[in-house]
């Protein structure tokens, strides 16, 4: 670490200034930089000002030499302990005082006369261990701005959570009276803000996925055009609900890139929100995709929105960094999605950069990923589905949670499903073989029996003819090798909702029950 | 309550919409703006407001709406609602001590908040 010559300085002092000088001698021979005090309030007031340690001699500690060392040494920081190296008379006088000096400084008393070699080698180990507390001091420092950071975090987290809840809460309320229902707006209202909390905790769990190194990339070769489309279809309504117009240009011929799929998705559905977010309606969002001469595939996301102001643009990926205009503060946002963006882009060996000419004029997203080595695509993209729906199914339910398996079950009935629906694992096994269904549903954290052991006792008796589908709020790769381990054909991790649901159905074979 | 109006700042869109209807629905006339700005403006056009509900947003002495209603001698404070994610009275001593709600709240909880201002 660079430190300043005043933190690395040696105060000496002696009564006579001819011993001091001596000593300075030896210890700038030795390499060490050195200044000779006055008294002992010089050495208190420099003391106070930095050092790296302390020589001085035992006879300048008279009652108000000591009572001046002493009060310097206390206003040390909680990091700080001051090498103190005294040559000693010795006595018991001198003891009781070096007890006094001991308690607030890293004291070592030397015999007089003293060699220069083991002179120098104390000195220069007394200002190693002073380097360590320097150390020390930085490491408190980054901790306690770490733990500002977690302070701000929270107070922020709090916020973005309060108006999406309060919307759900007040939403909830209107029930008409008379036909105790609630209208289509305001369950309309519900299921944004739900959705809204859902993107929220979602890119906040991966943010630290991200960051402790734990998302691991599925990469294959990909077309990137297919991909790109494949995220704007999913958008479209969103883009429409707020007037946008929403225009992709891209090449005739695949752009095929080494990339995992759901994250170059995600990555497209973030730049893609947060556009459609700074645009007020009547405005435009257009993506490209071109390839460079650098064997890069380019994608560009613009928009007329509101754009960044040129002192904000340098941060605008940096977490909690969002717009401060209306339009951003009343939609919320913490500036978790670009953090994100950038993240997983790095990940993918990738760079991202924002432009703007500023407040007003819009915004342009460039992504930009290594073109793929190979010229196949690996697989077909899976087609990700809203809302598809299936034929009808028999479906179990295995729910402890009321209102999640009343609500789900109503949902599904009106898809025309059969539904039957079960409060525990046991409840649910029993469910389960009597009833044979196409599909299970299991919640994992079951009353009981927990849902693995549903699913293994459910496989012990009717073996594969039932899939069975694990909902759980987990959704590492580790839980959703557990939940195959335990005899679950898929994962799902809650909030799942019916287009999950139905798109596991619609990737689910069976001969029609119904 | 049924002749009171209201003047609510609330910046989420969304939010500001449920409670102007929500308090529609209990006969309380309910205007909603976004910014301390426009209310101002509104206040200053034409003060009528029985109560004015506002999402505190920072210190509350360079809120242009608290300063309205303090400068207001008729007792403009005694009209103030403040709604918020932290509690401005924990910290900021003699500067309000008026009715605060805490997001996200509960309708019957602002509509008895509102009743309690109304008889104070």
């Amino acid at each position: 670490m660079n430190l300043s010559e005043t933190e690395q300085r040696i105060l000496i002092y002696t009564p006579r200034i001819r011993d001091a000088e001596l000593t300075e001698q030896i210890l700038r021979k030795g390499g060490l930089g050195t200044v000779i005090c006055a008294d002992m309030i010089d050495v208190g007031l420099k003391l106070r000002e930095g050092a790296g340690a302390i020589l001085i001699a035992g006879e300048s500690l008279d009652d108000l030499g000591v009572s001046n060392l002493i009060s310097a040494l206390a206003s040390q920081e909680a990091w700080s302990e001051m090498p103190l190296l005294i040559f000693a008379p010795s006595g018991d006088q001198a003891a009781r005082t070096y007890e006094r000096i001991n308690a607030r400084a890293h004291l070592t008393l030397l015999d007089r006369p003293i060699h220069v070699k083991s002179l120098l080698s104390v000195v220069h180990s007394a200002l190693r261990s002073r380097i360590r507390q320097y150390e020390i001091r930085e490491l408190m420092k980054r901790l306690e701005e770490r733990v500002d950071e977690r302070d701000r975090f929270l107070a922020i987290l709090g916020h973005e959570l309060r108006n999406p809840l309060g919307a759900i809460l007040l939403a909830s309320q209107m029930v008409d009276p008379e036909e105790r229902k609630l209208d289509g707006a305001h369950a309309a209202v519900i299921e944004r803000q739900s959705r809204h909390l859902t993107r929220l905790v979602n890119d906040l769990l991966d943010l630290s996925r991200v960051a402790s190194g734990k998302i691991i990339l599925k990469q294959q070769v990909i077309d990137l055009v297919a991909v790109v489309r494949q995220s704007m279809q999913v958008i479209r309504d969103t883009a429409m609900s707020h007037k946008l117009e929403m225009n992709l240009n891209a090449p005739a011929e695949p752009v095929l890139i080494q990339a995992d799929p759901v994250r170059i998705d995600q990555i497209l559905g973030n730049l893609l929100t947060n556009s459609i977010k700074y645009t007020p309606e009547g405005g435009h969002v257009t993506v490209s995709i071109e390839t460079n001469s650098d064997r890069a595939a380019i994608i560009r996301v613009k928009d007329d929105g509101v754009g960044v102001s040129p002192d904000r643009i340098g941060r605008i990926f940096e977490l909690f960094n969002q717009a401060e205009n209306a339009i951003g503060r009343s939609q919320g946002g913490m500036g978790i999605g670009l953090a994100l963006v950038r993240n997983l882009v790095s990940l993918h060996g990738g760079t991202v950069s924002a432009s703007s000419d500023g407040v007003g004029k819009g915004s342009e997203f460039v992504v930009a990923l290594p073109l793929a080595k190979e010229q196949t695509v690996s697989s077909p993209v899976q087609a990700r589905k809203s809302g598809a729906t299936s034929a009808p199914r028999k479906i179990v339910i295995v729910e402890d949670n009321a209102d999640v398996r009343d609500l789900l079950r109503l949902k599904l009935r009106k898809l025309g499903h059969e539904v039957h629906a079960a409060a525990d694992g046991l409840e649910g096994v029993k469910a389960v073989i009597e009833i044979r269904p196409d599909l299970a549903l299991v919640d994992i954290g079951l009353p009981g029996i927990d849902g693995y052991e549903v699913a293994a006792r459910v496989r012990q008796q009717v073996g594969h003819d039932v899939f069975l589908v694990a909902v759980s709020g987990f959704g590492l790769p580790e839980d959703k090798r557990r939940a195959q381990e335990a005899g679950f054909d898929e994962h799902l991790t809650k909030p799942a909702d019916v287009n999950d649901i139905e798109n596991v159905l619609a990737r689910f074979q069976r001969r029609p029950v119904l | 309550m049924s002749s009171a109006t209201v003047l609510l700042v609330e910046d989420h869109a969304e939010l500001r919409s449920l409670i102007v209807a929500t308090l529609g629905r209990r006969h309380v006339v309910c205007e909603g703006v976004a910014t301390p700005q426009e209310a101002v403006l509104k206040l200053r056009q034409d003060d009528r407001y029985s109560y004015v509900l506002l999402d505190v947003q920072g210190a509350l002495e360079g809120d242009p709406v608290i300063r309205y209603l303090t400068d207001d001698v008729d007792g403009g404070m005694s009209r103030l609602v403040l709604i918020g994610d932290d509690d401005p009275r924990e910290e900021q001593n003699d500067a309000y001590s008026g009715p605060f709600l805490r997001k996200p709240f509960d309708m019957n909880e602002l509509c008895a908040r509102l009743a309690i201002r109304l008889q104070s």
